[in-house]
């Protein structure tokens, strides 16, 4: 199956044969091609070859045409100060500094960085479309909203709150407009990110936040394409009002649970993404941290209306190879992918002598039990049928996490995680071995030694 | 003014953070230098982590969610923006404002 059809089916909770990667390769496509982020957000043909390199390296099932919170506040004439490793970052807020609001016009084709943005989703979408799906990003309306008037927001929606219906209806209308021009430019999937919805309660969210951003899934939707709700920070109480607004998908971050996001998403029938750690994984993480928390994710996510991603954009700095261990996984090619890594040089272990040993060995190759559910499961079913056998059976766990267990792993020939062995031969793959099933299996290989 | 302690605040963010943690910093920042021009006692110490092993030595920093404040060594907040109402209150009484002001 296509990568693009595979997110478009997920995205609409439908069963897929595998579950689609989008990483959120942002200001690190431009660590990619060796310039700022600076050079790269100012840049078409930066963008495009960014973006173009992300999809050749990480083998993605869809890519953002470009991860800028910022674009819609400058092209209003909010300022912006930008960054060698980061996105830029708003530093004027009109509306606080003494601008109208009957003063701001929606931005078009022609304002700000638009050109620039168009350009390269033009020629992104012409490139890669048929391959993967292209998200086109949108700031949701409260982040513009909070870009434009500052902090002194949260005062306004207490004391002024019509006037922060009015800022929130012209928002809309940038929103709406920037999704028109992105759809038009041929984006698949219009993501409406909104972090600062995570800053208020559900009720505030209802009443700020739903109205405005239902009329902008209405427009995507309208348009017959698709549409994701994206929010990043503890939005944990407001899932339930983002599912109301009524996006095809929720997307959120690593604040939030993903079993507590899927219960909810489910009930609507919406499709949920996420949420693999930014920082302490795939920034500051191993290849098999980031492995262990990919599977971990898909496990909790399955295979119908989950897509997996980071919980925001990735990092400048992230390494390489924390990411294209994701895709190792997500392609069933963890153990290729180990094996192509040199970290493994030196270490060298000791297969049993599992024909001439005195008791049935069972090998369990896991990330890690205590951190993998699948390997967890695995690790207590097979626990539990050795136990019934005392010392004529034994069980190893070999963590992936431990070099020692990575080399043990490619001399079996295991390829995917977590695998059970008996007596060296592989058994159950990625399949949590039924305990009767198991014991029977076990049964034999001591009747085949006599034990 | 006379007798004030002088406050410190200690704004830890992450060097390289997500879009939603870079624009709650920026407005963390922008709300704090507010405040420090307002109550004339604060010495803002901004923290930017290149990596997680130099966190542990970061004095009152328990939730390792960011951007975080901390305020003479207690932690305030944790990856969300905070009331500064509350921010203003925590610092006038960590001064020694008389409780008229």
């Amino acid at each position: 199956m296509n990568s693009k059809q595979l997110v478009l089916d997920a995205l609409k909770c439908k069963e897929v044969e595998r579950v689609p990667w989008v990483p959120f390769v942002g200001c690190h496509a431009a660590k990619l091609i060796n310039v700022t982020a600076e050079e790269y957000f100012k840049n078409a043909d930066n963008i495009i070859n960014g973006v173009t390199k992300a999809y050749e390296v990480y083998r993605p099932d869809a890519l953002p045409a470009l991860f800028d919170l910022q674009v819609e506040a400058e092209a209003i004439g909010c300022k912006l100060k930008y960054a060698d490793t980061n996105p830029p970052s708003v530093v004027t807020h009109p509306l606080e500094d003494g601008a109208k609001l009957s003063d701001l016009k929606v931005p078009d084709e022609s304002a700000g960085r638009f050109p620039i943005i168009l350009k390269a989703m033009r020629k992104i979408c012409s490139t890669l479309g048929d391959k993967i799906a292209i998200y086109g990003l949108i700031t949701g309306p409260f982040t513009l909203a909070l870009h434009l008037l500052g902090t002194d927001i949260f005062y306004k929606m207490v004391d002024e709150p019509e006037y922060v219906h009015e800022l929130l209806k012209f928002t809309k209308s940038v929103c709406i407009n920037t999704a028109r021009m992105y759809i038009e430019a041929g984006a698949d999937v219009i993501a409406v990110v909104d972090p600062m919805t995570s800053q208020i309660s559900p009720r505030d969210f209802a009443k700020f936040v739903s109205p405005y951003a239902k009329e902008i899934f209405k427009f995507i939707k309208s348009r017959e394409k698709l549409c994701s709700f994206f929010v990043c920070g503890n939005a944990k109480n407001n899932i339930e009002e983002m599912c109301k607004c009524n996006p095809n998908n929720i997307s959120i971050d690593e604040n939030i649970p993903l079993e507590y996001v899927k219960s909810v998403c489910n009930k609507y029938g919406i499709s949920f993404g996420g949420n693999i750690k930014l920082t302490v994984t795939m920034l500051f993480g191993t290849p098999t941290d980031n492995i262990n928390d990919a599977e971990n994710c898909m496990s909790i996510g399955g295979k119908t209306g989950y897509i997996l991603s980071p919980g925001c954009d990735i990092p400048f700095d992230t390494p390489e190879e924390n990411i294209k261990a994701i895709s190792s996984l997500v392609h069933g090619e963890v153990r290729k992918f180990l094996q192509s890594t040199n970290v493994l040089e030196g270490i060298n272990i000791k297969i049993p002598d599992y024909k001439n040993e005195k008791q049935v060995i069972v090998d369990i190759v896991t990330i890690d039990s205590a951190s993998c559910a699948p390997c967890q499961y695995m690790v207590e079913a097979v626990k539990n049928s050795c136990s019934q056998f005392g010392s004529k059976v034994k069980w190893v766990e070999h963590k992936i996490k431990e070099k020692e267990s990575v080399v043990f792993m490619l001399k079996m020939g295991v390829s995917n995680i977590p695998t059970t062995l008996i007596d060296g031969e592989i058994k159950y793959v990625s399949i949590i071995p039924d305990e009767n099933a198991l014991t029977e299996e076990i049964k034999k290989a001591l009747a085949k030694k006599g034990l | 003014m006379m007798g004030l302690k002088r406050v410190n605040v200690k704004i830890v963010e992450s060097k390289q953070p997500c879009s939603a943690c870079l624009i709650t910093g920026n407005l963390v920042r922008e709300m704090m230098d507010k405040i420090s021009r307002e109550l004339g006692c604060v010495d803002i110490e901004n923290i930017k982590l290149s990596d997680l092993k130099n966190v542990h030595s970061i004095k009152g920093l328990e939730v390792e969610n960011f951007p975080a404040i901390i305020i003479n060594g207690e932690q305030i907040t944790a990856g969300s923006l905070p009331i500064k109402s509350n921010i203003i209150s925590i610092i006038k009484k960590e001064a020694g404002y008389d409780e008229k002001d």
